[in-house]
């Protein structure tokens, strides 16, 4: 188990490498266009900060106060409804980048949440409330509703072809 | 009491330890979001519609899989191509795919959940952007 996590650590170290070599590469082949680039992650970083806290805060409760067999419950492939709207209440309200929920998703996989509804919360993190008013200003509420129908009715598919699947 | 604080304190630094292993990912997805949004930026994409339905509805599909960055900008630009005459099918397709799919978190994604999730969840939801930009646009017609 200990390997395997130093196996983990090293693949995501060598990752960042990569992504690294391959920014100053391109530093070297364009700078100026580079240096945007660089200015532009670094701001994604700072607004990824707080919602980082805000992961660490829900795991540690979760963590705390939730044993593993009422995250089964809750969120395991018996679920049902009850974990399918769990799941996709939760990623409807997630803030910010996507791969900042991944560790917290991971730890409530390895305590018995279901694969068909961390696909689900990932797929209903698409509805966006706070863009809501600029769909309704260009596309007005007929549409939103109508997608908003459909963007849940294809999340529940996702995760029950995804459960069957992997 | 004791025990709990203890116990409350192993979850903190769980948790802590979770968050600290992914960062070499975090900020590797982000660096290759910063490269992506330059070297490919969403302006471009009025280019890429050529009028005809299918193929808009496939390239926009395909657009908001590879564009990075904050889809908000992307509901502003859809919302003044929809304006300009690009068809709701490919804009609803390319908003989609932008939220659900996503080309540079992909081997954060492998590293979490392995390769045959994120490889089969990719697939589907590309696929999915495409039947719900049709289901939606073709619901708003009848109704």
């Amino acid at each position: 188990m200990k390997k395997k996590k130093i196996a983990e650590l090293r693949n995501r170290f060598i990752f960042l490498g990569i992504t690294v070599i391959i920014t100053v590469t391109m530093i070297l082949i364009d700078s100026e266009k580079t240096i945007s680039a660089l200015k532009y992650s670094t701001r994604i970083l700072l607004k990824i900060l707080p919602i980082l806290i805000i992961v660490l805060v829900i795991m540690t409760l979760v963590d705390y106060f939730l044993k593993k067999d009422k995250i089964s419950n809750l969120l395991g492939i018996k679920s049902g409804i009850k974990g399918f709207s769990i799941a996709a209440f939760s990623g409807i309200i997630s803030h910010g980048p996507i791969f900042a929920w991944y560790p917290m998703l991971n730890d409530l996989r390895k305590s018995g949440m279901s694969i068909g509804l961390v696909a689900v919360f990932l797929y209903t993190r698409a509805i966006k409330l706070p863009l809501i008013p600029l769909l309704l200003l260009y596309f007005g509420w007929k549409f939103v509703l109508i997608w908003f129908f459909y963007m849940i009715l294809v999340s529940f598919l996702l995760g029950k072809i995804m459960d069957i699947t992997i | 009491m004791e025990n709990k604080k203890r116990s409350f304190r192993q979850s903190i630094l769980k948790s802590g330890k979770s968050i600290l292993r992914a960062l070499p990912l975090i900020i590797g997805v982000v660096l290759l979001m910063g490269l992506f949004r330059i070297y490919i930026p969403v302006v471009s994409i009025k280019n890429l519609f050529k009028g005809n339905i299918l193929i808009d509805t496939l390239t926009g599909a395909l657009a908001g899989s590879i564009f990075a960055g904050h889809s908000s900008t992307s509901y502003i630009m859809c919302g003044e191509l929809y304006k300009d005459g690009i068809s709701l099918f490919a804009i609803l397709a390319f908003i989609i795919a932008w939220d659900t799919i996503g080309l540079t978190q992909m081997p954060v994604e492998i590293s979490y959940f392995g390769k045959k999730f994120t490889i089969t969840r990719n697939i589907l939801c590309f696929i999915f952007s495409i039947l719900v930009a049709a289901a939606v646009t073709l619901t708003l017609n009848i109704l």
